[in-house]
C-alpha cells in the first residue's frame, strides 16, 4: 500500500460488506456512508498515532453497528499494537463472523496466533488466506504480508525439525 | 512497542505496514455535511442519556443501553472534535 497523506479525502471503497442482517443492527438509522466515514476517521487517527481516539471510534461503531466488519478490524489492529493478542484474535473473529472471506481478518488471526506461539492454528488460517490472497481481492500489499507470514511459519517449522534432530 | 512491531513484520527486517490490514473503506467527501449529521446524532444520544439518568429505575437492560449510548456519544464527540480541527486548518 502506498503511503497516503494523512488528510481525509475521497477513497475508493472496497467492497467490505455489512451483512444482510446488519440493517436491523444499525441503530438509529446511521447510513452506510456515515459508518464508513466514521471508520475512515478512525483509520486516519490510527495513522496519525492517536490510538486512543481510534479505539473509541471503533468501540462506538461496534455499539451502533456490530455487523460493520471494518470496525472490528480497527479494534484488532489497536489490540495488536498494544500487544493484546487474545483481543486481536477475538476482534478478528468477530470481523470474520460478518465477513467469512475477509483476508484482513484472517491475517490478523494468523499474526495473533503466531504471537501467542500457536503456530498450528495460525498455520491453518494461513492456508485459508492462501486461497483468497491470490484471487482478485488480494492486493499486492496483502500478498506481501501473507508471504512474510509464510516465511515466518516455515522458519518455525525448520526450528522444530532442528530441535527434533538434536 | 516498536521492537514488537518489527518482530511481527518480517524475518528479514524489511518493512511492511500492518496498516495494510485496515482496508480503505468509504470516503469523507464533505466534512461540513458530516459534521451536521453527526452533530444531530450527538444531540439525540445526549437527550437519550439524559432521559435514562432522569429515569426512576435503572434496570440491568437500561444499564447496557446506557453503556452503548455512552460509547456512541464518546465516538461522536471525538469525531466532531477532529472534524472541527480539520475545518479550522482548511
Amino acid at each position: 500500500m502506498s503511503d497516503k497523506p494523512e488528510d481525509v479525502r475521497a477513497l475508493t471503497s472496497q467492497a467490505l460488506p455489512i451483512s444482510r442482517g446488519a440493517s436491523s443492527s444499525v441503530r438509529q438509522g446511521y447510513s452506510r456512508s456515515e459508518l464508513e466515514a466514521l471508520y475512515a476517521l478512525g483509520r486516519t487517527m490510527l495513522t496519525s498515532g492517536d490510538m486512543g481516539s481510534a479505539e473509541r471510534i471503533a468501540k462506538g461503531l461496534i455499539g451502533i453497528a456490530p455487523d460493520f466488519s471494518p470496525a472490528w478490524l480497527l479494534l484488532a489492529y489497536h489490540a495488536l499494537m498494544q500487544g493484546k493478542h487474545n483481543d486481536t484474535i477475538f476482534n478478528a473473529r468477530q470481523a470474520l463472523r460478518v465477513h467469512p472471506a475477509c483476508i484482513e481478518a484472517l491475517l490478523f488471526l494468523v499474526i495473533g496466533y503466531f504471537e501467542i506461539e500457536d503456530f498450528q492454528t495460525g498455520g491453518t488460517f494461513l492456508g485459508e488466506v492462501a486461497e483468497l490472497v491470490h484471487g482478485e481481492r488480494g492486493s499486492p500489499e496483502l500478498k506481501r504480508l501473507y508471504d512474510s507470514q509464510v516465511i515466518r511459519f516455515e522458519e518455525r517449522l525448520r526450528q522444530g525439525r532442528r530441535k527434533m534432530l538434536e | 512497542m516498536k521492537n514488537r512491531i518489527e518482530k511481527l513484520l518480517f524475518h528479514d527486517e524489511s518493512r511492511l505496514p500492518l496498516l495494510t490490514l485496515l482496508p480503505e473503506v468509504g470516503a469523507v467527501e464533505d466534512l461540513s455535511k458530516l459534521r451536521v449529521a453527526l452533530s444531530a446524532r450527538l444531540e439525540r444520544v445526549e437527550l437519550q442519556l439524559g432521559e435514562i439518568s432522569a429515569g426512576a429505575q435503572r434496570a440491568r437492560i437500561a444499564d447496557e443501553n446506557d453503556s452503548r449510548e455512552r460509547s456512541e456519544r464518546e465516538m461522536l464527540r471525538i469525531a466532531l472534535n477532529w472534524i472541527s480541527l480539520q475545518e479550522g486548518e482548511g
